[in-house]
């Protein structure tokens, strides 16, 4: 698959452009990490991690391909910053020193911090009871009306309109309430 | 902001109406800050998705790790046998080899495996996707693994679904895995289908299923029927596969 392709299958949710990632770049994320005191469970963590924050980037805008990146680089460069920020919660204070086997590197603060803003609502929504998880992944993840939804669950469209409010307001108030460790 | 203003700023953003129209909504129902009222809920809808995504990732994760164990405990493990039998099957690998090279017409892998499609399945969208059985059993045959999409195409149609698509990715499944005769049953369905984007994917298939049942002359009869038609997308593999038949 060329980076293009990779690009609007990962804009799409394809699952052939993820798999193509994961078969082709596994091993990438797994020296870098294991070479810098993560274990094997680490790095396929980690390269999950920087899978969800290429797409979170690339649906935001944030990345567009431009004829001199490669998308090899920019998830090699997401993952790397995703384990930095790992071994500094684990080790505060510390000089982090990452030693790398590539030399291509790219600048990708800025994006790591609008995905870490990302995760941290992420994580407020399996606060969410089941049935509120279920519609919002409904509507927002699979794109299915309200009309659609309010028949799966059996229940009128206007009620499943109703309940997304509630469950939006329900996610914002525990977003605005995290406690300093989820931030 | 009420039930109303989220349903309008999703509309925004899902690309329903336009900035103006929400412009509008907004001031007719004193809606203050709309900017960041919109990237509110943009934000808490792609933490939604990235949840989505995070999920579909696992299962992508989960089904190679399954996939490359599977391949692993399927390794033969190999025991150093005496010289003496090397010999002897060195002798035997070359008088096969010969046989093979003078008497093989039959041998699908050796005389047709450069004409073998193998069709890489549709892209799968998750979220395009109303139908979750579908995405499944397609997300294997995209792995080639046609074993479990064998299994779960299968089961869709025991339960009545009976589509081109399922009869089409059934169908190549059946093949790959050496199951010639089931495989035509189901392509052949493709073909009654009335004007299915996979009707050409099938007849070749079909040639290929004729081939690997040693079936030459229902081989021929796909290949004639591809032939004539000039603009079918497997017309010059026909062709030229015919004319190698022709003259055996």
């Amino acid at each position: 698959m060329t980076d293009q392709e990779i690009y609007a299958g990962i804009l799409r949710k394809d699952n052939a452009a993820f798999t193509y990632l994961y078969n082709e770049y596994r091993r990438m994320i797994l020296s870098m990490v294991q070479k810098n005191s993560g274990s094997e469970d680490d790095a396929m963590d980690i390269f999950q991690e920087g899978l969800v924050a290429m797409w979170t980037n690339i649906t935001q805008g944030k990345f567009e391909l431009k004829e001199n990146t490669r998308l090899s680089t920019y998830l090699y460069s997401l993952c790397r910053n995703i384990w930095i920020s790992r071994l500094r919660k684990v080790k505060p204070g510390m000089t982090i020193e990452i030693k790398d086997e590539h030399s291509d590197l790219m600048d990708v603060d800025d994006q790591e911090e609008q995905y870490t803003l990302i995760r941290t609502l992420e994580k407020q929504l399996l606060k969410l009871n089941e049935a509120c998880q279920q519609l919002l992944k409904q509507f927002y993840y699979e794109k299915s009306s309200l009309k659609d939804i309010a028949l799966s669950m059996n229940i009128t469209e206007k009620t499943a309109k109703n309940n997304k409010y509630r469950c939006m307001q329900s996610l914002r108030s525990y977003y605005e309430n995290r406690t300093d460790d989820e931030r | 902001m009420n039930v109303e203003d989220i349903q309008k700023i999703d509309e925004y953003i899902q690309g329903e109406i336009t900035f103006d129209e929400l412009s509008a909504y907004a001031q007719t129902h004193n809606l203050e800050d709309l900017e960041e009222k919109i990237a509110w809920v943009r934000r808490a809808g792609i933490a939604v998705e990235a949840q989505g995504v995070r999920d579909q990732i696992q299962q992508i994760m989960s089904r190679a790790d399954e996939v490359s164990t599977a391949k692993q405990t399927g390794r033969v493990i190999s025991m150093k046998p005496p010289k003496w039998i090397i010999g002897i099957a060195a002798s035997a690998l070359i008088v096969l080899a010969g046989y093979l090279v003078f008497f093989g017409e039959n041998n699908y892998d050796n005389q047709f495996a450069a004409y073998e499609y193998v069709d890489p399945g549709l892209p799968v969208v998750m979220s395009q996707s109303d139908n979750y059985a579908l995405y499944d059993a397609l997300s294997y045959f995209g792995e080639e693994n046609y074993k479990v999409s064998i299994e779960k195409l299968s089961a869709m149609q025991a339960e009545g679904a009976d589509t081109d698509t399922i009869s089409f990715y059934l169908g190549a499944s059946l093949l790959y895995e050496d199951q010639p005769e089931s495989a035509q049953r189901q392509l052949q369905n493709v073909l009654d289908t009335p004007s299915s984007k996979f009707t050409e994917k099938a007849e070749w298939l079909l040639v290929m299923c004729a081939l690997k049942s040693d079936d030459v002359p229902g081989a021929k009869s796909h290949l004639n029927s591809i032939v004539n038609q000039t603009d079918h997308s497997f017309h010059g593999k026909a062709k030229e596969l015919l004319g190698k038949l022709n003259r055996e």
